[in-house]
């Protein structure tokens, strides 16, 4: 009776507990396992490992930086589709938006946009921004953002200058993602809605300065509560250090990487905040997030990628 | 419409589909949306690098893209969550062998490690690193099977459907699979586990403690 003395293979084992033994083979184990313990507890341990695998199953949501990563993938590839239709079909390739650069790939979705900044700011500071790399001060001292037109020009106090700020507005407005497609570069220029404050994008690099003031010009005392009734719940975003964090969380803790433009706002009837980004490797476009008023830890609601003009 | 889809607008995920082929541009990404989480696991899981997994998920949903903009791949007669599962487990396995092919080419152990760690709970985070990281030492094909059946619930028919291969083979490569992570379970099972005892999991019938040295009993 060799077939109940020898101890069954971890094969023998797993098949038969699958049902994949023939009759012969599964009744030849079945009596191995009645006369050997080691057995036994060898066919338990395989029976206890799918739970041990369902246990190990579970690994949260999608991370948000990949999920951004996703959409704005996803976003190019309609991107392409919108402007060569006849090209949709299965066969064709699409450029990945984030192509390896290295070691490090796609996770940091914004990593590049350092270079980006250079290009969009080419027009008015152009090889300033080259030596922000190392020193945090004048990072983001670029950006098209033209933020003096939303400024509404605050001659009472220290005024930045238009490069470093971006406009915070409150436009009221309950975004969709057709309205971004079509409206929102117009947040560069802060004229969607009064300018609600600035975002010193300077000093969030170097997060010293007071990164988002409310702007006593842009926004007087009696206009303030409409204001904040137009920000909705997302207002809590018109505080800098809120808004850092925010958008730390948006770029990965790059500081070199600040939005051009915010919007405190609606999205799909609740309150969000519309943070708007030069796009990486596309001087041509912008990168617009939606996010929850509690971000960073709230929800990320949209992303859109959308013509710059 | 069900539950499950209800949740931005009322449409099914076949809706979504199908509006994605007739052009909406953004009934795909509502798509992805309401699947993102689940596929995430099982890219993760199957790959067990989140950078690997973002590269695979989001080869696999621009695939998804161009092909469901095509109208040709889903036919209507799979459930939407399996057609979008063969597509991502696929994209894994091809880069989990083509990584197998190139075994000096090392993963960026350190920004793995940071990603998995804000979503593990600690206490679980021992247990899923060790299992995850026993399923990466099997063979691609037996990691997807486990990584579907045992890890996620799936019926042996289904991921055939998402593996394209026979009910059959899927069962071979479970129990295959089970079978090489038997030496683990052995080394788990001879630490202590204060609240398992190890003979309790035996048998399947009902087993009277036999307790020979235990003083209470004696008759007089």
């Amino acid at each position: 009776m060799s077939d109940s003395t020898r101890h069954l293979s971890a094969d023998n084992l797993a098949d038969l507990q699958e049902g994949l033994l023939d009759a012969d083979g599964e009744a030849a184990g079945r009596r191995h396992l009645e006369a050997c313990a080691a057995c036994r507890a060898d066919l338990a341990a395989l029976t206890d490992l799918p739970g041990l695998l369902a246990a190990a199953g579970d690994a949260g949501p999608v991370p948000e930086l990949v999920a951004a990563r996703l959409d704005r993938a996803l976003a190019g590839a309609a991107a392409e589709d919108a402007a060569d239709p006849t090209a949709a079909t299965a066969t064709r390739t699409v450029t990945p938006l984030a192509p390896d650069r290295g070691p490090v790939r796609g996770m940091r979705l914004l990593q590049a946009a350092a270079v980006v900044v250079l290009v969009l700011g080419a027009g008015a500071l152009g090889v300033a921004a080259l030596n922000h790399g190392s020193s945090n001060g004048d990072s983001a001292s670029t950006a098209g953002s033209a933020a003096d037109s939303g400024a509404g020009g605050g001659a009472s106090r220290e005024e930045p200058s238009a490069a470093t700020v971006a406009p915070i507005t409150a436009s009221g407005r309950d975004w969709t993602a057709a309205a971004l497609r079509t409206d929102a570069a117009d947040l560069l220029t802060g004229t969607l809605g009064q300018a609600y404050a600035l975002y010193d994008r300077q000093a969030a690099t170097g997060a010293q300065l007071d990164g988002a003031t409310p702007d006593p010009s842009a926004s007087p005392p009696a206009a303030q509560r409409d204001l904040a009734n137009a920000a909705g719940g997302a207002d809590r975003l018109a505080d800098p250090t809120a808004l850092r964090a925010c958008v730390a969380n948006i770029t990965d803790s790059d500081a070199s990487l600040q939005p051009v433009a915010v919007d405190l706002a609606r999205w799909q009837g609740k309150p969000a905040a519309v943070l708007v980004f030069p796009t990486t490797d596309d001087p041509a476009s912008l990168d617009v997030y939606v996010v929850a008023p509690d971000c960073p830890t709230g929800l990320f609601l949209h992303f859109e990628r959308v013509p710059r003009s | 419409m069900t539950v499950a889809d209800a949740t931005d607008d009322g449409r099914s995920d076949g809706d979504l589909l199908r509006a994605h082929a007739d052009g909406d541009p953004d009934a795909f990404g509502e798509l992805v949306r309401r699947h993102r989480d689940r596929l995430w696991a099982v890219a993760l899981r199957t790959l067990g690098h989140p950078e690997e997994a973002a590269d695979a998920l989001q080869d696999a949903l621009l695939s998804a893209f161009r092909a469901g903009r095509g109208g040709s791949a889903w036919r209507g007669d799979s459930a939407v969550t399996t057609w979008l599962h063969r597509i991502v487990v696929n994209a894994c396995l091809d880069r989990a062998r083509r990584r197998a092919a190139r075994p000096a080419d090392p993963l960026p152990e350190h920004d793995t490690l940071q990603v998995a760690d804000r979503h593990d709970a600690v206490a679980a985070r021992t247990t899923a690193l060790d299992v995850t990281a026993a399923l990466a030492t099997l063979p691609v094909e037996q990691r997807g099977a486990l990584v579907l059946v045992d890890m996620y619930g799936w019926s042996v028919e289904d991921a055939a459907e998402v593996l394209e291969c026979p009910v059959g083979t899927v069962k071979s490569r479970c129990a295959r699979g089970r079978a090489r992570l038997l030496p683990l379970l052995r080394e788990r099972n001879q630490e202590p586990a204060p609240d398992v005892p190890p003979q309790n999991a035996a048998t399947t019938g009902p087993t009277p403690p036999a307790t020979p040295e235990t003083p209470e009993g004696g008759q007089r």
